[in-house]
C-alpha cells in the first residue's frame, strides 16, 4: 500500500485506497465537463490553455485573466493591443479541426450575433478559429452573472422583476433578427457594475450543440426542445424558469409550485410566471414583448429620481430614521432654554417682598380690656400713621412723589389684619424693595406706637425680618413653567427642524454608524453648552461644573469615536475647545482664592476678594457719610482685604446681611440693589456710636467655606470691636475716644 | 469502503435504496436507510475521530450513532434538513455528538451492537492532509470521497476487469492518453479502446449523478449537491 501522493494535475493528495486510486479532485471536476470525446475521436481538450499557448495562440491580444469554465467553453479577459480595450475571448471547447462544416456554421452564426447591438446584449466584436481552436471576442462586462447573485439567496420581488424587462427588450429585439438564443439560464445573464443586464452566449447554444447533442442546460430547457423544435417561446420559457428560481432561491419542479406558495409575492405575478413555464408553447406568452407589458404592470418602473407623490410615507419614515437625533439634541435644548427663559422672566418681573410684624396692643391700664381689635386695625391704618411713616423714611422725596401720593402708595403696600382668635395683629408689607419693605413695616409701627404710646402699649411679638424671598414671583414656579413650556415646545420645534433638514439635505444616504455617534456627541455638546451657560447663574455649585465637564468629556470622545466623519470632527474640536475653556474657568472657581461672586448684570458691585489662608474673618466696616473711602480702582471695584483684616468702606454702599449668608449691597444714590453670596457661615455684628456722635457699623463673617462656626473653638480671636473703633477713628484721622458700648 | 459486503447483496437493493423514499416514508424507506448509512459511514467516523476520540473510541460513537439513527430515523429534525442525505447526516451527528454520544458512552452498554460494519483501519490510512479542515469541511469531504468510492466501485463492477486499465482514462487530460500502448496491453484495437473510454466517461458520470441522486430528496437539487461536492474536494 503505497502512500498519499499528490495529482499532478491539480496538486490535491491522491491515495491508492480511495476513489480507486484516482485524484479525487480531478475526478469529482470531470462531471462539470460537459462534452465527453464523440465517439471515435481523441479525448478532446477541456480547452485550458497554458498561457504560452495564449500568447501563441492569440498574439493580438494580451490577456490579462482567466475568468472562468463555462459549458461551452474557457473565457478570458484580454487586452486587444490594435484598439486598446478590454475584452473577454471565449475559446471554444471542442477540437472541429478541418471540420468545414462546422466552420461555416460557425460564421453564420458569428455574423449573424455581429448584427446584434443592442444595449442588453453583449456585444460580439470578433471571431475566429486560431489553430483549430473557435474563440469569439466579446465586450467584456465588469460584473457578476445572476447566478452570483442567486447563490447568495433568493432576491426581493423588486429586483427579481426589476432584470426581467430589460432581457425581454434584448430577447424581442433578437427575436426579430429570427435570432434564439436557447441557453437562456443565469450564468447567461450579467449584471454590470451599473445595474445593466446584458444577455451573453446568444446563438451560441445553437452553434454548438448541433453536433447532435442536446444544447441548452436542462433545467431551464422547455419540454419541446427535447425536440428540437426551437424557437423564440423556448427563451421564455427559460426566462420563465430564471424567474421562478429569483423569486424563490430554487427551480420550479415538474409540478411547478406557484411562487405566492413559496415566498411572500403578488398573485399578480403568480400568474405570470406560471404562465411563462407552460408546458405548452401555444400556452405561453408568445412573444418577450408581451411577457415585459405584463412585468411592467406589477412594477411599474421606478426611475431613478423617484416621483414625490408615491414617495411620501417611505420619505416620511426616512426623515426620521435620519434626523432622530435633533430631537435628543433639542429636547435638554429647549429643557434649559425653557428653565433659563424661566430665570430671566422671573428676573425682569417686578418683585414684590414681604416683611411681617405681629404686634399686640394692650390698655396701659391693666384693669382695662383690650380694646376692640377692628378700632385698633382702624386706628393703625389711618392717615396719620402713614404719613408719618412717609415723613420717617423720606418717602416722598425718594419715591419723588406727592406726599399725598404716597400715602396712596402705602395704602396698597400695608396690610393690617387680625389673627383670628387671638388679640395679635399682623401688619403685612409688601414692597418692591427688600430693605424698604422692612423699614416700612418697622417704621409703621413705631409711627402708630407714637402716636398712640401714651394711651396703650403696642408689644412688638414679631419684628420684621429682612425677607430673603420675593412673594411674588416665585423663582421655583418659574423654572417649573420655564421647563414645562421649554419641554412641551421643543419636539415641535424639533419636528420643524427636522423638515427643514430634510428639505435641505434630500436623500443623503445611509449614515454609518460613525455618524451616529458625532450626532450624539453634538447632542452632548449642545446640552454641555447650555447648561453652563444658562443654569451658571442659577446654580452656583461645584457639581454642576463638574457634570458640565463630564458631559464636555463625552461629547468629545463621540466626537472622536465619528472622527471619519465631518460632523465627528467638528463636534470633538468645538467639544475639546469648550471643555478646555470650561476646566480652566472652573480652576480658576476652585482656586484658592476664593472670591465672591455676585450676580452679573451691567451694575458694578463691589467684589472682595479674600485670601483663604488668612485668619479666616472678615471684618467690614461700615459707617456714615464722611468716613474715608478706600481707593478703589477699575470698575468692578475689587477691594483688597487689608492684611488686618479690617474692611472700610464708605456708607456707600451700604452692607446688609442676611440669614443666607448673602452680603448684599446697596446703592442709595441709585437705588441698585445687588446680592451675593459669601462664603461665610456665620456672621455677627453690630454697630456702635461713639460719644461724639460718630457712628459705625461693622460686619464680621467667616470666608474660607471650610470651617462652620460650630466647630470653631472659643478660643479662637475674635476682632475686638475697640480695636476696631480706634482703626476706624484713626484713619479717619479722627481723635481716638472712650467707646461706649454699643446696642 | 464496505468489503465486508457481498456485491450480490448490494445489486438488487443497489438502485432502488433512495433517500427520497425515506423522506417520504415510502416503501422500502428502512431499507434505503440502511444501506445509505452503510455507505456513508466515513465521514461520521472521520468526524468522531476529529473530536479527539481514539479510533476505539470513534468506532462506538459511529456505531452508537447509526444505531440511533436507525432506530430513529428522519423523526425529530426539520422538513429543511431532510433536503439531502448528508445535511441531514451532518446535522443529526452534531446533535448526537452533543446530547446522546455522552449519555450512551455513560451507561456503557455492552456488547457492541454493529449496525454498520466500519473498516477503521482503512479509513485512518484514507486521511490525508486534512487537518485544517473544520469538522464541516471534513464531513463533507469524506463524504464526496465515499460518493467516488461508490461510483468507482460500481463502475469496477460493470466494466469487467479492463475497469483496472482504463479508469486512469477518466482523469486524463489531452495527450496523456497513449491509446496504442494502451490497446496492446488491453489486446484490443485502438479504435475499440477509444470507444470504450469514451463509454466509460459517460458510464462514469451517469453513475455519479445517480449516485448523488440517491442522496437528495428531489431532482432538483442534484446540481447544487455536486458542486458542494466539488467543493469539498478543492
Amino acid at each position: 500500500m503505497s502512500g498519499p501522493k499528490t495529482c499532478t494535475r491539480c496538486g490535491a493528495t491522491m491515495n491508492d485506497e480511495t476513489a480507486g486510486g484516482l485524484c479525487p479532485r480531478c475526478l469529482m471536476a470531470m462531471n462539470f465537463d460537459t462534452r465527453t470525446m464523440p465517439e471515435g475521436e481523441e479525448a478532446p481538450r477541456a480547452a485550458t490553455l497554458s498561457a504560452e499557448e495564449m500568447r501563441e495562440r492569440f498574439p493580438q491580444f494580451e490577456i490579462l485573466e482567466y475568468l472562468g469554465r463555462g459549458g461551452m467553453g474557457v473565457v478570458y479577459k484580454a487586452r486587444q493591443k490594435a484598439l486598446d480595450r478590454v475584452v473577454a475571448i471565449k475559446v471554444l471547447a471542442g477540437e472541429w479541426q478541418g471540420d468545414a462544416d462546422f466552420a461555416a456554421r460557425f460564421e453564420r452564426e458569428a455574423k449573424t450575433l455581429a448584427q446584434m447591438s443592442h444595449p442588453n446584449i453583449v456585444t460580439v466584436h470578433d471571431f475566429g478559429d486560431a489553430g483549430g481552436l473557435y474563440y469569439i471576442v466579446m465586450e467584456y462586462i465588469d460584473g457578476v452573472n445572476l447566478r452570483d447573485l442567486l447563490r447568495e439567496g433568493k432576491m426581493a420581488p423588486e429586483q427579481a422583476l426589476a432584470i426581467v424587462p430589460p432581457v425581454c427588450e434584448a430577447l424581442e429585439y433578437a427575436h426579430g433578427k429570427g435570432v434564439v438564443h436557447r441557453d437562456i439560464k443565469p450564468e447567461n445573464l450579467l449584471l454590470d457594475r451599473d445595474g445593466r443586464v446584458k444577455i451573453a452566449d446568444f446563438g451560441i447554444a445553437s452553434l454548438v450543440g448541433a453536433t447532435g447533442e442536446k444544447s441548452g442546460t436542462p433545467p431551464y430547457m422547455a419540454p419541446e426542445q427535447e425536440s428540437g423544435a426551437v424557437d423564440r417561446r423556448t427563451d421564455i420559457y427559460a426566462l420563465g424558469v430564471v424567474l421562478y428560481e429569483m423569486l424563490t432561491g430554487e427551480r420550479p419542479a415538474k409540478d411547478v409550485v406557484a411562487p405566492s406558495r413559496k415566498v411572500e409575492v403578488d398573485v399578480k405575478i403568480d400568474e405570470m410566471v406560471l404562465r411563462a413555464l407552460e408546458k405548452e408553447p401555444e400556452r405561453r406568452y408568445q412573444t418577450a414583448g408581451e411577457l415585459r407589458t405584463v412585468v411592467e404592470t406589477i412594477q411599474p418602473a421606478s426611475s431613478g429620481s423617484g416621483g414625490s407623490s408615491t414617495k411620501d410615507p417611505p420619505r416620511s419614515r426616512g426623515m426620521f430614521r435620519r434626523w432622530w437625533w435633533v430631537l435628543l439634541v433639542l429636547i435638554p435644548v429647549g429643557l434649559l432654554l425653557g428653565i433659563a427663559g424661566g430665570a430671566v422672566f422671573y428676573g425682569i418681573q417686578p418683585k414684590k417682598y414681604e416683611a411681617k410684624s405681629v404686634v399686640q396692643i394692650r390698655p396701659l391700664d391693666p384693669a382695662k380690656s383690650d380694646p376692640a381689635v377692628a378700632t385698633q386695625i382702624a386706628a393703625m391704618k389711618s392717615g396719620a400713621t402713614l404719613s408719618d411713616v412717609a415723613e420717617r423714611l423720606a418717602l416722598p422725596r425718594r419715591w419723588r412723589m406727592h406726599p399725598e401720593m404716597v400715602q396712596l402708595a402705602l395704602r396698597r403696600y400695608i396690610n393690617v389684619t387680625h389673627i383670628r382668635g387671638t388679640s395679635l395683629i399682623e401688619v403685612r408689607v409688601r414692597y418692591s424693595d427688600r430693605t424698604d419693605v422692612v423699614d416700612i413695616a418697622k417704621a409703621f409701627v413705631e409711627a402708630y406706637r407714637a402716636r398712640v404710646g401714651d394711651k396703650v402699649s403696642v408689644l412688638i411679638h414679631e419684628e420684621p425680618m429682612l425677607p430673603d424671598r420675593p412673594v411674588s414671583p416665585v423663582i421655583a414656579w418659574c423654572l417649573a413653567a420655564g421647563a414645562a413650556a421649554g419641554l412641551l415646545v421643543s419636539p415641535f420645534i424639533a419636528l420643524l427642524v427636522m423638515v427643514l433638514l430634510q428639505r435641505v439635505f434630500p436623500e443623503g444616504g445611509r449614515t454609518p454608524k460613525a455618524a451616529n455617534k458625532g450626532k450624539w456627541g453634538l447632542g452632548l455638546l449642545v446640552t454641555s453648552m447650555v447648561a453652563g451657560f444658562t443654569l451658571w447663574d442659577a446654580v452656583n455649585e461645584t457639581f454642576l461644573m463638574v457634570a458640565c465637564a463630564l458631559v464636555a468629556a463625552a461629547a468629545v470622545a463621540c466626537g472622536i469615536r465619528a472622527w471619519k466623519t465631518r460632523l465627528g470632527k467638528f463636534t470633538a474640536v468645538v467639544s475639546g475647545l469648550w471643555l478646555v475653556g470650561w476646566l480652566v474657568f472652573a480652576v480658576g472657581f476652585l482656586s484658592p482664592i476664593g472670591s465672591l461672586h455676585q450676580y452679573s448684570g451691567q451694575n458694578l458691585y463691589p467684589r472682595l476678594e479674600v485670601p483663604r489662608d488668612h485668619g479666616g474673618m472678615l471684618v467690614v466696616a461700615f459707617g456714615q457719610p464722611g468716613y474715608p473711602e478706600l481707593p478703589i480702582q477699575g470698575k468692578h471695584q475689587v477691594l483688597r482685604f487689608p492684611e488686618d483684616g479690617i474692611l472700610i468702606t464708605s456708607s456707600v454702599p451700604r452692607f446688609g446681611l442676611n440669614a443666607d449668608h448673602e452680603i448684599e449691597s446697596r446703592d442709595p444714590a441709585t437705588g441698585k440693589h445687588e446680592v451675593s453670596r459669601l462664603e461665610s457661615h456665620w456672621e455677627t455684628g453690630g454697630t456702635r456710636e461713639a460719644a461724639d456722635g460718630i457712628r459705625f457699623g461693622y460686619q464680621v463673617w467667616e470666608v474660607g467655606g471650610d470651617a462652620h462656626w460650630k466647630d470653631r473653638k472659643s478660643s479662637d480671636p475674635r476682632p475686638k470691636v475697640d480695636e476696631i473703633e480706634s482703626r476706624l477713628r484713626a484713619r479717619a484721622g479722627l481723635a481716638p475716644v472712650e467707646a461706649e458700648s454699643g446696642k | 469502503m464496505t468489503r465486508e459486503v457481498a456485491s450480490e447483496d448490494r445489486q438488487p437493493l443497489f438502485l432502488t435504496t433512495r433517500w427520497s423514499l425515506v423522506v417520504g416514508a415510502a416503501a422500502g424507506a428502512e431499507t434505503s436507510l440502511e444501506v445509505l448509512c452503510r455507505q456513508y459511514w466515513q465521514p461520521v467516523y472521520a468526524v468522531a475521530r476529529r473530536a479527539g476520540n481514539d479510533e476505539e473510541a470513534a468506532k462506538d460513537l459511529t456505531q452508537g450513532f447509526f444505531e440511533m439513527i436507525l432506530r430513529k430515523g428522519t423523526l425529530g429534525l426539520a422538513d429543511r434538513q431532510k433536503g439531502r442525505f448528508r445535511t441531514f447526516l451532518v446535522t443529526a451527528l452534531k446533535r448526537y455528538m452533543v446530547n446522546e454520544w455522552r449519555r450512551d458512552h455513560a451507561a456503557k452498554r455492552g456488547g457492541s451492537a454493529e449496525p454498520v460494519s466500519l473498516d477503521t483501519e482503512l479509513a485512518e490510512r484514507v486521511a490525508g492532509d486534512e487537518r485544517d479542515l473544520s469538522p464541516d469541511a471534513l464531513f463533507d469531504r469524506r463524504w464526496a470521497l465515499a460518493l467516488l468510492d461508490a461510483a468507482m466501485q460500481r463502475l469496477g463492477e460493470e466494466s469487467g476487469r479492463d475497469f483496472a486499465q482504463l479508469k486512469h482514462c477518466l482523469t486524463a487530460e489531452r495527450g496523456e492518453i497513449d491509446y496504442g500502448e494502451l490497446a496492446g496491453r488491453l489486446g484490443s484495437s485502438e479504435g475499440a479502446v477509444r470507444v470504450s473510454v469514451h463509454r466509460l466517461r459517460k458510464r462514469y458520470r451517469a453513475v455519479i449523478r445517480e449516485e448523488v441522486a440517491r442522496t437528495v430528496a428531489d431532482e432538483s437539487e442534484v446540481e447544487e449537491e455536486m458542486r458542494a461536492l466539488m467543493a469539498a474536494l478543492m
